[in-house]
């Protein structure tokens, strides 16, 4: 392992830490009596505990239905089984405040803890569908047709035999959640529910009390750590076990309830929002509310920095994936989790904490397309770092040491036999990037230079005044940019559907 | 004429000593199996020896030029020392014409690449993808990568374990037989007795990072230098006896036998005898005995007899006369036995 990889991936790694780093230093800038005076206001106590509520409610919701349609998908005999499965991964391509715009363009007046709970469930919920129904479909259905052989009922069965072999995966998607709905500011700013990412974009918006929107983000970031650690310690554990899969049962009476139950969320996350959109874009046309130009333009900076993103990601990851495919050991999982960083930190803490990073260190990047790319690559690394890394590990060390007998030196045989590789792993991790950049809402808000928009925060800007027929064609541009992309990416094998 | 040359190598892994001084002459043109059971250290020996992992101590010399040495080591790229590893290792992105010209320069590269195509059986497969071959010629178009820069010396890790039983042997004969007609130096490193006993010329018995011996095969099979080894390389019949000078009394009576690696026992010492169940045999003369299972194997079979004196031997008779389980027979001894310290 050279020197200097390790080196470069150590700064790379740091540069994911920037903004935690200078959250903190910011928030104890203002001082411990001010912390403690602003964590006691009972505006603050509310929005953490609606944040909580919020999260633990929509985690609760998620597990349940996403058990339930998995437990649907891998053990019922249904038609057009394939079908549903990819259609339960659907909501995943959808940005959480693209669904929300899609209700309220039915709903106008839905809002508040209710409204955002429901959607954000059946956004989130293939979050526990997916990795439950691949746990059932590894999971041993002989340990189940024992416990049934030893008087237990199917239901008691189940819950003694099967469950503990797939709750490893379920409390794994259930943190995920989790830790999407801590993070979420799209959809419950647009459906009107106060969390701390709503008060740290509203406290920073009335720019005389930035003491608490650095504070507010603080207290996210403590509580989306803790998720995450969380997560971690759960990840991985299951338990292998061997044994024929349990068959499939042929449930013809209950078959419409049973599909009814996996197509919540496909249908009220995907199909309806969408058909309100395609509704209102009609309208929009009829009424002629489109404006071409500012949708071209959001189009163009969307893509541009969707480009720019994915490029700064995929580079700043590269050195850390090679390192942590190639060495083992404290200083790898350090660095690795560094760049994992960006996973846990919600966008709008990131966005915040490069405002206050760039104003106090590098002015001049202030409100410049730099800090913001900068922020899509801290945020948005982790998914690069994966797929790149396990694209290298997949590369055996025997071709480097053959090319090596053969007559390349280490660099030379990395760059003809690794990288040539491992290049398709690059190229999708970069597409996957660039999707969930053009998907970014929050910290674009933060951070975009003054006069440059995007499709989401158009969409965003449209919506919160009530302009649904305006916001049709950029919600429309973003379904087509975005959320197909990410569907067709899916299908692709090796891409975690979580990634999306 | 000696053309590799290692003396006293060390290899480790931190704190764990994975090699410990050895030593080794290797003869031109020939064919030596390094055989050991897994996790022995034979492949890190192969890899030093390709310069992929540095040695602690010692030296290699190949043709007379140093290769690894108290302030040498050359890189592998620089050593002109070929490669064969267990699977093959194509390059997943290049055809078969391009694994094998891998290690060529420009210049008279596609002529190179058809000679080694039509040596090793592949010229209609040229244009083919990796993934498109079966086990056997992905072996034998990683044997033509390797031979293409007419290295000083081909390292073979383990190349036909990954194959069917029957490919197995076909194809290391043939490949044994190539590097033979090419005059090409190889090491070969394997876990199977029967494949290093039958392709090489020299046989290295290695285990826990050291060579145990050295020698040709018969040598090897014949003359093991610890109980150890002629365990490895074989099946044994081992028994307890006394010394009586170039012979042992034993529960198979009164048997020729000689010591190995100037063990010389005192008379009437007890020795421990071990013998080939194969150099057992039925006969009029020999000890009393009942047979208590016959694994038949076609070929032959291996007869387990417990003796009048109570212990088990078993003897490797040819088919297809063979005794039948319960029968009473008489057990002589057809080659010389050989005699260890207990």
């Amino acid at each position: 392992m050279p020197r200097w990889l390790i080196v470069l991936a150590a700064v790379c790694a740091s540069a994911a830490a920037i903004p935690l780093i200078y959250l903190v230093a910011r928030a104890s800038e203002a001082g411990f009596a001010t912390f403690a005076e602003i964590l006691m206001r009972p505006r603050v106590l509310e929005l953490a505990v609606n944040s909580i509520g919020f999260a633990l409610a929509v985690t609760a919701s998620c597990l349940a239905l996403g058990t339930a349609s998995a437990w649907v998908l891998s053990r019922v005999k249904l038609p057009g089984a394939r079908i549903l499965l990819l259609a339960s991964a659907l909501p995943l391509a959808v940005p959480s405040y693209l669904a929300a715009y899609g209700w309220l363009v039915w709903f106008p007046g839905i809002n508040g803890f209710w409204a955002s709970w429901f959607v954000m469930t059946v956004v989130c919920t293939p979050y526990v569908t997916l990795p439950v129904a691949a746990a059932l479909r590894g999971a041993s259905g002989d340990l189940e047709s024992v416990a049934r052989t030893l008087g237990r009922g199917p239901v008691r069965a189940f819950w003694a035999a099967t469950w503990p072999q797939i709750r490893p995966a379920a409390i794994a998607g259930a943190l995920l959640v989790c830790l999407y709905s801590l993070s979420d500011f799209g959809l419950v700013s647009m459906l009107r529910f106060q969390t701390l990412t709503w008060g740290i974009n509203a406290a920073y918006g009335a720019s005389f009390d930035r003491n608490q929107a650095a504070l507010l983000a603080l207290v996210l970031v403590v509580l989306a750590l803790t998720v995450v650690t969380a997560e971690r310690r759960v990840r991985g554990r299951s338990l292998a076990t061997s044994g024929a899969r349990a068959p499939l049962l042929r449930l013809r009476a209950a078959r419409v309830p049973l599909v009814g139950i996996v197509l919540v969320a496909p249908v009220a996350g995907v199909l309806i929002p969408v058909f309100g959109l395609v509704a209102r874009l009609v309208d929009a046309a009829a009424v002629r509310v489109i404006d071409p130009q500012r949708l071209v333009e959001a189009l163009i900076a969307t893509i541009g920095l969707a480009a720019a993103g994915a490029i700064a990601a995929t580079l700043i990851a590269l050195p850390i994936a090679a390192f942590a495919a190639r060495a083992k050991g404290r200083l790898v999982s350090v660095i690795e989790s560094l760049g994992y960083l960006g996973h846990a930190l919600p966008g709008i803490v990131v966005g915040l904490s490069l405002v206050f990073f760039a104003l106090a260190v590098v002015p001049v990047l202030y409100q410049s397309v730099i800090v913001l790319v900068f922020a899509y690559a801290v945020l948005f690394m982790p998914k690069a770092i994966g797929t790149t890394r396990s694209g290298i590990e997949a590369v055996p060390d025997s071709l480097t040491d053959v090319a090596r007998t053969l007559g390349l030196s280490k660099t030379a045989s990395w760059w003809r036999v690794t990288a040539r590789l491992a290049l398709p792993g690059v190229g999708v991790s970069a597409l996957l990037v660039a999707i969930a950049v053009m998907k970014e809402l929050p910290a674009t808000l933060l951070l975009r230079p003054t006069g440059v928009s995007t499709l989401a925060t158009e969409l965003w800007g449209r919506t919160a005044v009530f302009e649904f027929g305006a916001a049709a064609p950029f919600a429309a541009a973003l379904v087509l940019v975005a959320a197909v992309p990410a569907a067709f990416l899916s299908g692709i094998r090796g891409v975690a559907k979580e990634d999306l | 004429m000696t053309w590799v040359q290692v003396d006293d190598l060390c290899v480790a892994y931190g704190e764990t000593t994975v090699l410990e001084g050895i030593d080794l002459t290797v003869p031109r043109g020939s064919l030596v199996a390094m055989l050991g059971p897994s996790g022995c250290g034979k492949t890190t020996f192969l890899r030093v020896l390709a310069g992929l992992h540095p040695a602690t101590r010692g030296s290699i010399t190949v043709g007379g030029r140093t290769l690894t040495g108290a302030t040498t080591h050359i890189p592998a790229e620089k050593r002109g020392i070929g490669w064969v590893p267990q699977h093959a290792a194509l390059f997943p992105h290049q055809t078969v014409a391009e694994n094998i010209g891998f290690g060529l320069p420009r210049e008279g590269r596609a002529d190179r690449i058809a000679e080694l195509a039509a040596l090793v059986g592949m010229t209609w497969h040229l244009a083919r993808s990796p993934a498109q071959l079966s086990g056997g010629q992905a072996q034998r178009v990683a044997l033509a990568r390797a031979l293409a820069p007419r290295p000083d010396l081909i390292l073979l890790d383990e190349p036909f374990a990954a194959l069917d039983p029957l490919l197995r042997s076909a194809l290391r004969v043939e490949v044994a037989e190539l590097l033979r007609r090419q005059n090409t130096t190889s090491v070969l490193v394997t876990h199977d007795q029967e494949e290093a006993l039958s392709l090489a010329d020299y046989v290295a018995v290695m285990n826990d990072g050291r060579i145990l011996q050295w020698g040709t095969p018969a040598e090897v099979y014949e003359h093991p230098a610890t109980p150890w080894v002629a365990r490895f390389v074989g099946d044994t019949v081992e028994l307890v006896g006394r010394w009586r000078g170039g012979r042992v009394e034993c529960a198979l009576g009164s048997v020729e036998a000689e010591t190995v690696g100037g063990f010389a026992p005192a008379a009437n010492a007890p020795v421990r005898v071990l013998l080939r169940p194969e150099w057992l045999e039925l006969s009029d003369t020999g000890a009393d005995a009942v047979v208590t299972s016959v694994a038949y194997a076609g070929h032959d079979a291996l007869v387990e007899m417990k003796l009048t004196a109570g212990e088990h031997v078993r003897a490797r008779l040819a088919a297809p006369i063979l005794p039948r389980r319960g029968d009473l027979v008489h057990v002589g001894v057809r080659y010389r036995a050989l005699a260890y310290a207990l």
